[in-house]
């Protein structure tokens, strides 16, 4: 019912919100002659204040999106009555409840006070957007490979907003597999990029770390045992340089990410193959899925998000709202809450 | 009483085993290192109470809630306060609609030093002996 005529504006700017872990993040993203812009990508991270609690507390979270969400949408200089924004993109699930609550308010008050039409976005189909801000934008069918702290999905998505689940993480998420042998090792928090940079100096075939479940005959993930095994090896051998630990608990992760994607695409067959999500910052993933997908399928085109939105980040939020207007699926602010288990479902 | 399990799917047995003494409303608070099992035995504890719900390590979303089609337990409740840290209050997570209800059953990773109604919470700890085996102790 709301401003419908902006569905068909040859140019439009959306404003959109993601606040459903620990940063607040707010963008301007524009979209016309078929190419989109991120005109302003703000960030706020809470890293910090939760590395000094050693961990996030749900209500410092919550606090925190509260604190600052004002303050980045005033950085973002829209005028007043929003008229320079076409549409509000907002992060509705899955997430932390008091977190997802932050923004999902301020989107709803900006789209009723403004008259905009409201967009309510899966935080995991933001992540697989985040792919449409690379150079050139995938082709469908796609084959998405979904990291994070969080999650480990492989996702078939035909077109659109149309997905289709190959295969997820039994237990543990890869980037959660990540932190925890981070702390294992003495490391801190986030555990991702220090791993990665020890894993630098260190040899990855000193230590033959288990792949649970590369070899099973689904798509689904296992990480647990792999978290063990190095628990355990700690245990046997506390002399081992981390270096190596890290280079090997590495090289057992990407073996197992990559080998999984290339079994899918050698069953769907698909045009572009997709890598998202914060563990996609991993050097040694990105460039040990491309190489290999080079090497076995020279014709699949491989996309990742530029670095800067792999983690989370409003720009990817706003990129998928733009598909959903396109189809017209618009939210009704007086009705829409935040739902941590909001699933990934079809447009 | 300690019971030692020497591969997963014997910490999921032991699970089941202790699963059919749960009647709803029991909060179980599970404690051990990083890999030793309490993911593991959660997984038991969901497959035993019949959910088709696949039971993951809330490390990262802090709570999971799994539906399950037992005669008296209609939820399984799973926390983990891993990134919260043991000082955490759980404060925000409106845990409290999810308390005291007669057909939930609540457990707990990485418990926080105060857990609500602390009183009726069932202590459970997992120790890693050896690269297969783990001592879990149960209550008598």
């Amino acid at each position: 019912m709301v401003a419908t005529a902006t569905f068909f504006l040859s140019f439009m700017r959306i404003l959109a919100i993601e606040t459903s872990c620990d940063d607040t993040s707010l963008a301007l993203v524009s979209h016309g002659d078929g190419t989109f812009v991120v005109e302003k990508n703000l960030v706020s991270s809470q890293v910090d204040t939760h590395t000094l609690y050693g961990g996030v507390v749900p209500e410092v979270a919550a606090r925190m999106h509260a604190e600052q969400i004002a303050p980045l949408l005033y950085a973002l200089e829209i005028p007043q009555d929003g008229s320079t924004v076409d549409a509000i993109a907002v992060t509705a699930g899955p997430g932390l409840v008091p977190s997802l609550r932050v923004g999902v308010a301020c989107a709803t008050t900006l789209a009723t006070a403004w008259q905009k039409p409201l967009i309510a976005i899966n935080h995991l189909e933001g992540h697989l957007y985040s792919c449409w801000l690379a150079n050139s934008p995938p082709l469908f069918p796609c084959i998405a490979l979904l990291v994070s702290g969080g999650h480990t999905e492989l996702i078939f998505m035909k077109d659109h907003g149309v997905y289709e689940y190959l295969g997820r993480t039994r237990d543990d998420a890869a980037g959660e597999a990540f932190d925890k042998v981070a702390k294992l090792l003495g490391l801190g928090y986030p555990g991702g990029p220090l791993i990665s940079k020890k894993a630098l100096e260190g040899q990855k075939d000193v230590i033959t770390f288990p792949r649970p479940m590369k070899d099973s005959a689904d798509f689904d993930f296992s990480f647990s045992g792999l978290k063990t095994a190095v628990a355990y090896h700690l245990k046997d051998h506390p002399d081992d340089r981390p270096e190596d630990i890290c280079a090997s608990f590495q090289d057992a992760v990407v073996d197992i990410l990559v080998s999984k994607t290339l079994k899918a695409v050698e069953k769907y067959q698909p045009t572009s193959v997709l890598l998202a999500g914060g563990v996609s910052a991993n050097t040694s993933l990105r460039e040990t899925l491309k190489n290999t997908l080079t090497e076995r399928f020279p014709k699949i085109h491989y996309h990742h998000p530029p670095l800067a939105y792999t983690t989370d980040n409003a720009a990817m939020v706003g990129v998928a709202a733009f598909f959903h207007l396109q189809k017209n699926k618009v939210t009704n602010p007086l009705t829409l809450v935040a739902d941590p288990n909001l699933p990934l479902s079809p447009l | 009483m300690i019971f030692s399990t020497h591969t997963p799917e014997e910490t999921k047995q032991l699970a089941a085993h202790f699963a059919s003494t749960l009647h709803g409303g029991e909060i179980l608070a599970l404690e051990g290192d990083l890999g030793s099992g309490k993911t593991t035995f959660v997984q038991g504890l969901g497959e035993a109470l019949d959910t088709d719900a696949y039971v993951r390590s809330p490390s990262f979303t802090l709570m999971n809630i799994y539906p399950t089609k037992h005669k008296t337990i209609r939820f399984l409740v799973h926390l983990d306060c891993y990134r919260l840290g043991p000082s955490c209050n759980l404060q925000g997570l409106e845990l409290e609609e999810w308390l005291k209800r007669p057909d939930v059953v609540i457990v707990v990773e990485w418990p926080p030093y105060h857990l609500p109604i602390e009183e009726t919470s069932i202590r459970i700890t997992f120790e890693m002996v050896d690269v297969q085996t783990r001592n879990i102790t149960l209550p008598p």
